[in-house]
């Protein structure tokens, strides 16, 4: 079981592709990591990750300070969408929130928030070596 | 690993073909009575074989034949790409008029495209590398008997490479309530059940003494509160398992203290937390390891099911085989369209059929449209 109190990631998939996509990124993880990390049941739509992060993981996340989430979610190209889905997050956990895309003209946007990723997350499913 | 599996005329299995091929996990899914554990039970047989096993009355049934028709040959063929080398053995059976015990019809084992021996009914022909034909061993054996077990081996020859691989498949599905901590013997050949996981652990620290830390740290992972376990000798030719847990004591100041608890006295998920972790250190322990394990996710809590799978998974990328059976959503989201099977049978008139996933594209969430009853292979 993840200790909700240790710093920890949930990723919430728009859809089944991203599921699959997260799966790969869970192989590439070392072994005592891989409970500080769940991947959700896939959403259903890019509306519905943010119903679901709206509905049932603010509360979480204000309970537990070392959760983070990842939301996977396709852009389809459309730079509006991603403001859209940034506003919806709390002002408050929009540090510990993070979006990954796939749309081509977004890649840009992935690039920074990898980094942002990389930076907060990193510490928590990649150990030193 | 399994490159191919053909079974043919045994259980619900007919004319059937598992192609595994560079895959080091896949998962078997399929509404219950689709063939997913006869899977299992025909692996067993090969491996009962390879354990030693010959008589042909305690691999198979007249009963195991499909719908009763003993008219045919009941058929395994598996094909093992083992250090770049191919095997394959194939073994048939049939059950002529009269005979209440089925026979061998033939059985042959291929290395590298070369013989190591066939065998028709009671004739064996045992093939000697680099010889003439005319220098091969030709003999008689009873037909109620499987010649594996018995063809004489030495060390690193194909024959020894094949079966001792094929022997040591880990094939499970545990009963944890059945799984006490006393061992009388050590092994490297768990049973299906896993009854005999004392003297696995014995087997394999035996063997492999750097097998305890990769054994630690994964139940330390899973376990936080996990200190070590010991398999003290308690007779004269018996130990027994015991886990120690650290527990915080209310006491002012408040202290730590260790908790000893018999094996056979954790629950039946931590049970399956510690055989997950001899399956994590027997893989590192071996080249190139197999294992199938039938429904892993069973008794595990929802938060434990996905790095459970996921770790299993991960153990066995490099060189190895992976494979489960699951009807646990969250066990089947671990795995892609790529590396799901899906079993279907429509009625028990009729065999299972197999066909990949990606092939029968599932729109939407796999998970839902397995509860709609949607996935049809």
């Amino acid at each position: 079981m993840t200790n909700r109190h240790q710093p920890h990631v949930l990723v919430l998939p728009e859809d089944d592709a991203n599921r699959q996509i997260a799966n790969g990124f869970l192989m590439g993880l070392d072994q005592p990591t891989l409970k500080q990390i769940q991947v959700l049941p896939p959403a259903g739509g890019w509306k519905a990750v943010l119903h679901e992060f709206e509905s049932n993981h603010v509360v979480g996340m204000d309970r537990y300070s070392g959760r983070y989430m990842v939301l996977l979610i396709d852009f389809d190209g459309q730079a509006g969408r991603l403001n859209v889905v940034k506003q919806k997050i709390p002002q408050h956990l929009q540090e510990r929130v993070f979006f990954l895309g796939w749309g081509h003209n977004l890649l840009r946007h992935n690039e920074v928030e990898i980094e942002r990723l990389r930076r907060h997350v990193r510490p928590i499913l990649f150990r030193a070596t | 690993m399994i490159r191919r599996l053909y079974v043919h005329n045994f259980r619900c299995l007919e004319n059937f073909e598992l192609r595994l091929a560079n895959q080091p996990s896949v998962l078997l899914i399929g509404s219950n009575g689709s063939g997913k554990t006869t899977v299992r039970l025909a692996l067993e047989v090969l491996q009962k074989i390879a354990r030693g096993t010959n008589r042909v009355g305690a691999l198979v049934k007249p009963k195991d034949f499909f719908l009763g028709r003993t008219d045919a040959p009941m058929r395994f063929e598996i094909e093992v790409e083992l250090q770049g080398t191919i095997y394959q053995y194939t073994i048939a059976f049939e059950l002529p008029r009269g005979f209440r015990e089925l026979r061998v019809l033939e059985e042959n084992l291929v290395s590298g495209g070369q013989p190591v021996y066939t065998r028709n009914q009671a004739q064996v022909r045992l093939a000697r590398a680099g010889r003439l034909a005319e220098q091969e061993a030709n003999f008689r054996m009873d037909w109620h008997q499987v010649a594996l077990p018995i063809v004489q081996e030495s060390p690193n020859n194909p024959l020894f490479i094949f079966k001792q691989w094929l022997a040591r498949m880990l094939i499970l599905q545990p009963i944890p309530s059945l799984i006490k901590g006393e061992s009388t013997g050590e092994t490297l050949e768990p049973n299906v059940d896993a009854v005999n996981f004392a003297a696995w652990f014995s087997g394999l620290l035996a063997s492999t003494p750097a097998a305890y830390a990769r054994i630690d740290e994964y139940l330390k992972g899973v376990m936080p509160d996990m200190r070590n376990i010991r398999n003290p000798v308690i007779g004269r030719e018996s130990r027994s398992l015991f886990v120690s847990f650290l527990v915080h004591m209310l006491s002012s100041p408040p202290t730590t203290s260790e908790l000893e608890v018999p094996f056979e006295d954790l629950s039946d998920g931590e049970k399956c937390f510690m055989i997950c972790a001899l399956v994590l250190a027997a893989s590192d322990a071996n080249e190139q390891p197999f294992c199938f394990w039938d429904e892993p996710d069973s008794h595990l809590a929802l938060s434990e099911i996905g790095h459970f799978v996921v770790a299993l998974r991960k153990a066995f990328q490099s060189g190895g085989q992976f494979l489960m059976t699951s009807h646990n959503p969250e066990a089947i989201r671990r795995f892609s369209d790529e590396n799901t099977l899906v079993l279907m049978r429509r009625s028990h008139l009729e065999p299972a059929v197999v066909r990949p996933l990606g092939e029968l594209q599932v729109k939407g969430d796999l998970v839902g449209a397995l509860i709609q009853g949607d996935v049809e292979a």
